[in-house]
């Protein structure tokens, strides 16, 4: 058993522990699932430098796999801590197990160099994330979101699954790198591996949330409660990311000539569907469900470089909108608890209210809207950089353009806030003490913005030598 | 580590302040002073380390990777930087002390606190910077602040109008200072100084032209530089701001608008010396520019009646003495009267706002008068102020302003003599401004004629428009704090930085020169130059027009009116900038904004466009219908599409 | 490449024909003398009584998924138990791992009370 499991076993034992708790200590459940992520995280930077492929390659750790694991672990903590007082109300048990299965699917494909355990993982990771959004039974809005996700991710896998059976059809093989290689040495790719490819990418772009395969995203993340909008919308897109550069960078990096082109438009349409779309919604979850599609189109722009430098673009984007993403979730929610409102006008005069959460939403959307010196703005810069090199200058032109429009929307929410009169819902509203964790906790994610920001060297860096020897020589 | 901690902990300060801060006054000035205090403690050990020894290196972060260059962010200490962070912490620790009682009861106290520690930071990143980027960024910080506090009571339509105005004229100056930069980087292919320095003698044989004019790219570099420097130091032409600035609360005239911020230009010329050295028609510029703004705005001071807009041109001035050294090749000599000048101006405005504040915030010297015997302390501490300034034998000024007058006199850039008698005028000039200042407010009669005109209503300071007495001892004591530096300085520096002890190796020095004695002897030696006698001719004349003749002046102003409308009107620069300058870009403004703007920006660029967004928006929520079937098809059409396309495309 | 295929659309078109033939058989070559109780579904003695879809208790479903779920791991244990031999310890401790997760479920199922019929 390779020592670079614990990590993964740890949290697979866990959803197994909480669920027990969840049975006979349901108060137990969040400060167990806490601990056991802390302890993951520190199995993870203990355990995660000793690399290597294991059982032909159905587990493979690399320092590609050593980055993004303690990443997802600890994303997913904030998530988990953010939305305690909304989960307080719900059968807790089953929320942590579901939250930790799908960090164990996530954990299983971030480690996968076969085609199996890559499916494995982000079954266990979809699964588990269709559950969550069911949880809350008696919300109807949750329900059709659940149901709608579970079709559409149905389909979706479908498709990634017929891409992968035409793969291993073509290439006889299931392990990435002897796929890369069949792939590779094949000559003139026939229309086989066109149509296998298109599938795959049709299924990752589904998980990521990229148009045209975005359409159950607005209507998930607004249906969803905000405790689970809040985790669908953070680390398994970071999941997703490494499904796409675990499939495409890694198996097919031959055939960059055949996806190429098609990150490209996935990237284009994408960026303009969520800059547009979100310009007339009025509720804050949907609005931020479009920036999440157009933010993915940005995570393309790096990965349609096909090198190690565009992956690692792509990773510190990635990295960079999660948090950003769990910090506007974790505003979302606290004025969920707060004012029972979801509607953007409704944000009106939370300046006053409570400046501190205003300037941690502006200080989000600034760096969502990709303003320097702030965090979203180095994610921006880099992307488009490694996109300006692979040659795509006139789509980096229009990202840059249609960003342009989305600064428009984020704007907007910090307007409201600072600028509008309050409406009924906040100054109504009982006064809700926010717990004092969460309050740290989102001004950290708030400094963090800025500071990375300020100084994004080190994490740069990181994401640099993470996918140092990530292509494999073909 | 600890010289990381000198810029850091008042960053830190300022953001306490700033945002736990502003409703807890106790708070704000507990963790400025004292954060600002700690820095000036580890300023000093650090610079006691550094001055005489190894330059002090730290390395922050990489802030940026453009083309392969990286550029770095860090700190270098060396003898000049370590001189501008002691003064810099010191003046400003005690302007953190004095304001406590000064700003005492201000709605902004928090702000206040928080914007002049913010500025502590600025200027002491932009001192430590090791290269052109944390030089702008430190020039910027500061000029932010400066116009932060120069705005501070933004109820006040003067105020704001002044603080933009600054922000403006630095405008322009800061276009220049960024070309420079740009150039250098353009031309020497790095940021950091060494690296520059080490390719000055290159970019002096490269030469450049545009519009069929030909010169080198060090000189045009080092033009466009000087630029900003007149911004931020405030010479001909563009020191219209400065003046204005006054509109701030006193304690920031002290420390930004005389001190530190307004010599940034002085340290920014003085740290490239090695490149102004090699251009000579820049320096020859640079000395001009020093000579004619040190007489001219001297000679405006005179007739200044508002005492701290008299300290603003006697500041004007003085920094033309120090734009003259720099322009003398006497870089160290500059940073001579740099550090002592901050002492006794720091002083000098410190002493004016304490008066200021027994008049209840009246600030025209015609409504003084008498205050030597009501209060003592201040008026003791500004004659120190004022013999320092004039150059009064022994006082800091006499080493500095003497040096400056060799300096030029030994220089031989054309127009140098030139600009030695100019200078020399200034000094008899100085004494007249200065001493009619001391004159009229602290000997004589109290002319408080208009008891009930408070016109700045801001604070209470428990006196009620009854005699005007000393002021509270946070207050006073930084006046006496600073009164010590402002006479001994002169005497203590003249080694290590009249003769450039300090500062060989960083800034370019001068072997062996002929004033290169002891203190003692430059000073008994400065006994036989004109200078003295000058500066003590125009005390004299001060004393006979305010003092026992006090109706001279009236006479005087009425038989000169064609003279004394120049100067009060410094000369037409405010109307030339506001008659044509400003008029002319604002009507361009207006030409762009209704016909660029409002025709083709807003009704066809933009308009067409939002329009065109907002179609695609309400277009893209149809398409989202909420069906399930509809998004299943979606995808499946999206999928059929690229697969034909893809594989149709590659063919 | 796809020649090796042909044998695919080869089998269906035989099979459809097959189909085919034997319907089309039937209907040419079978008497018919059709009468109300003849045409009437489920042809098998009773009267049709009430409509066809009627609703089931909803529990039925649980029982009968969990039912199923149980039911589809035996079939997992079946080729285990045979192959043991081959596999060793490291196929019992998986197979103990696999039961100790399914108990977990277990319990769980049971604990939340779906196991009670009312």
């Amino acid at each position: 058993m390779p020592l670079a499991m614990s990590g993964l076993i740890l949290v697979a034992l866990a959803a197994c522990a909480v669920l027990l708790l969840g049975l006979f200590r349901p108060q137990l459940a969040y400060p167990a699932t806490q601990v056991f992520l802390a302890a993951a995280v520190v199995v993870e930077l203990m355990t995660g430098t000793s690399s290597g492929h294991w059982w032909g390659g159905l587990f493979v750790q690399d320092a590609f796999a050593a980055f993004i694991k303690p990443v997802l672990l600890v994303v997913s903590m904030a998530v988990f801590l953010y939305g305690r007082p909304m989960v307080s109300r719900w059968p807790q048990g089953e929320y942590y197990t579901l939250g930790l299965l799908a960090v164990a699917g996530m954990l299983i494909l971030t480690s996968a160099g076969h085609l199996l355990t890559l499916f494995l993982g982000l079954e266990l990771m979809s699964l588990a994330l269709y559950a969550m959004v069911a949880l809350d039974r008696d919300n109807d809005m949750a329900s059709e979101a659940a149901m709608k996700y579970f079709m559409l991710g149905g389909l979706s896998s479908g498709m990634l699954l017929y891409g992968f059976s035409l793969l291993y059809g073509i290439t006889g093989t299931m392990n990435l790198q002897a796929m890369a290689l069949a792939l590779g040495g094949a000559g003139a790719p026939g229309s086989a591996v066109v149509v296998a490819l298109t599938f795959a990418l049709a299924g990752t772009a589904f998980k990521l949330g990229v148009a045209p395969f975005h359409m159950w995203l607005p209507d998930v993340y607004e249906g969803s409660p905000a405790a689970v909008t809040l985790f669908v919308g953070a680390a398994p897109k970071v999941a997703a990311l490494v499904l796409l550069a675990r499939l495409v960078g890694q198996g097919a990096q031959a055939n960059l000539a055949i996806w190429q082109p098609a990150l490209m438009v996935l990237a284009l349409v994408s960026m303009a569907v969520g800059s547009f779309g979100a310009l007339w919604q009025q509720n804050i979850k949907r609005l931020l469900a479009y920036s999440a599609i157009a933010h993915m189109g940005f995570v393309l722009l790096g990965a349609l470089a096909g090198s190690e430098a565009g992956y690692g673009a792509s990773i510190f984007y990635m990295t960079s909108y999660a948090v950003m993403s769990t910090a506007a979730f974790g505003v979302v929610l606290v004025v969920c608890q707060m004012a029972q409102t979801e509607r953007i006008a409704d944000y009106a005069g939370l300046a006053e209210r409570s400046p501190w959460l205003a300037a941690v939403m502006m200080l989000t959307m600034f760096s969502l809207a990709g303003v320097p010196p702030l965090l979203g703005f180095m994610a921006k810069l880099e992307v488009i950089r490694a996109a300006v090199g692979a040659g795509a200058v006139r789509l980096a032109v229009l990202a840059v353009l249609l960003s342009v429009v989305a600064a428009f929307y984020y704007l907007r929410v910090v307007k409201v806030m600072y600028m509008d009169a309050p409406t009924v819902a906040l100054g109504r509203s009982p006064d809700v003490t926010v717990p004092a964790d969460i309050k740290l906790v989102l001004g950290l994610n708030g400094a963090m913005i800025l500071l990375l920001g300020m100084m994004p060297g080190h994490v740069l860096h990181w994401c640099q030598q993470a996918l140092r020897g990530f292509l494999l020589p073909s | 580590m600890m010289l990381s901690l000198v810029p850091l902990l008042p960053l830190l300060a300022a953001i306490v302040a700033g945002t736990v801060g502003l409703k807890r006054p106790a708070l704000a000035h507990t963790v400025t002073s004292g954060a600002v205090g700690f820095a000036m403690v580890a300023a000093l050990i650090v610079s006691a380390r550094v001055i005489g020894g190894e330059p002090m290196q730290v390395s922050w972060y990489d802030w940026a990777f453009i083309q392969g260059y990286t550029m770095h962010v860090g700190l270098w200490l060396d003898g000049l930087s370590a001189l501008m962070i002691s003064v810099v912490t010191f003046v400003s620790f005690l302007v953190h002390i004095y304001a406590i009682g000064y700003m005492k009861g201000d709605p902004g106290y928090g702000r206040f606190f928080a914007y002049i520690s913010f500025f502590t930071f600025g200027m002491l990143m932009l001192v430590l910077a090791d290269g052109f980027v944390q030089l702008f960024f430190g020039w910027e910080a500061v000029g932010l602040a400066s116009y932060l506090l120069i705005g501070f009571w933004y109820t006040r339509p003067s105020a704001t109008a002044a603080g933009l105005k600054a922000f403006l004229v630095n405008r322009v100056g800061d276009m220049g200072f960024l070309l420079g930069i740009a150039m250098l980087f353009t031309y020497a292919g790095s940021l950091r100084y060494s690296e520059v320095f080490a390719r000055a003698a290159m970019l002096a044989e490269t030469s450049v032209g545009f519009w069929g004019m030909h010169g080198s790219v060090l000189t045009l570099s080092c033009l466009l530089l000087f630029v900003g420097a007149m911004g931020k130091s405030a010479q001909l032409p563009l020191q219209v701001w400065l003046p204005d600035s006054m509109e701030g609360p006193t304690p920031i005239s002290a420390l930004i608008h005389a001190a530190t911020m307004v010599t940034a230009g002085i340290f920014m010329v003085a740290r490239l010396s090695p490149l102004f050295e090699l251009s000579p028609v820049a320096l020859t510029v640079v000395l001009l520019i020093g000579t004619l703004t040190a007489f001219l705005m001297g000679l405006v001071g005179v007739v200044q009646t508002d005492i701290k807009r008299v300290i603003a041109y006697s500041t004007l001035s003085q920094l033309g003495y120090m734009t003259a050294a720099l322009g003398a090749s006497a870089y160290s000599v500059a940073i001579f009267h740099l550090a002592t000048h901050a002492f006794f101006k720091a002083l000098l405005f410190l002493a004016a706002g304490s008066v200021i504040m027994a008049m209840h915030h009246e600030q025209d010297m015609r409504r003084m008068g008498g205050l030597r015997r009501l209060m003592p302390i201040t008026f003791w501490t500004s004659l120190c102020g004022a013999l320092a300034l004039i150059g009064f034998p022994g006082f800091s000024g006499f080493f500095s302003k003497d040096a400056i007058l060799e300096a030029v006199a030994e220089s031989h850039l054309p127009g140098a003599g030139f600009a030695w008698l100019l200078l020399l005028l200034s000094v008899f000039v100085t004494g007249l401004y200065t001493f009619r200042l001391i004159f009229m407010v602290f000997f004589g009669e109290l002319r408080q004629q208009d008891p009930g005109k408070d016109h700045h209503e801001h604070g209470d300071h428990g006196i009620h428009h009854h005699a005007p007495s000393e002021s509270p001892m946070v207050v006073w004591l930084p006046l006496v704090v600073l009164a010590i530096p402002s006479v001994l300085a002169g005497f203590l520096l003249w080694r290590p930085l009249g003769l450039g002890e300090w500062l060989r190796g960083v800034v370019v020095t001068h072997e062996g020169s002929e004033h290169a004695q002891g203190a003692v002897a430059f000073a008994l030696h400065g006994l036989w130059s004109p200078a003295i006698y000058l500066a003590m001719a125009g005390a004299a004349a001060a004393w006979y027009a305010y003092v026992a003749n006090p109706s001279l002046p009236e006479r005087l102003r009425q038989r000169m009116m064609g003279v004394w409308r120049i100067l009060i009107n410094q000369y037409g620069f405010e109307a030339l900038y506001s008659r044509y300058a400003t008029a002319a870009a604002r009507g361009l403004g207006l030409v762009l904004w209704r016909v660029v703007d409002a025709g083709v920006v807003d009704g066809l660029v933009v308009g067409g466009t939002v329009g065109t967004m907002g179609r695609m928006g309400r277009l893209l929520k149809r398409l989202q219908s909420g069906y399930l079937y509809h998004y299943a098809f979606a995808m499946i059409v999206a999928v059929v599409l690229l697969v034909t396309w893809l594989d149709w495309g590659g063919r | 490449m796809l020649a090796a295929y042909l044998a695919i659309p080869f089998f269906l078109v035989v099979a459809a024909g097959i189909g085919l033939f034997a319907l089309a058989a039937g209907f040419v070559l079978g008497p018919r003398r059709p009468d109300p109780r003849k045409a009437a579904p489920y042809e098998c003695g009773f009267e049709a009584f009430e409509d066809a879809h009627m609703p089931f208790d909803v529990r039925y479903y649980l029982v009968a998924i969990l039912f199923i779920l149980f039911d589809l791991e035996i079939t997992f244990l079946f080729p285990w138990a045979v192959s043991l031999n081959h596999i060793g310890t490291a196929g019992l401790l998986a197979m103990v791992a696999f039961l100790l997760v399914l108990t977990i479920g277990f319990i769980y199922e049971w604990r939340k009370g779906a196991l009670e019929w009312e």
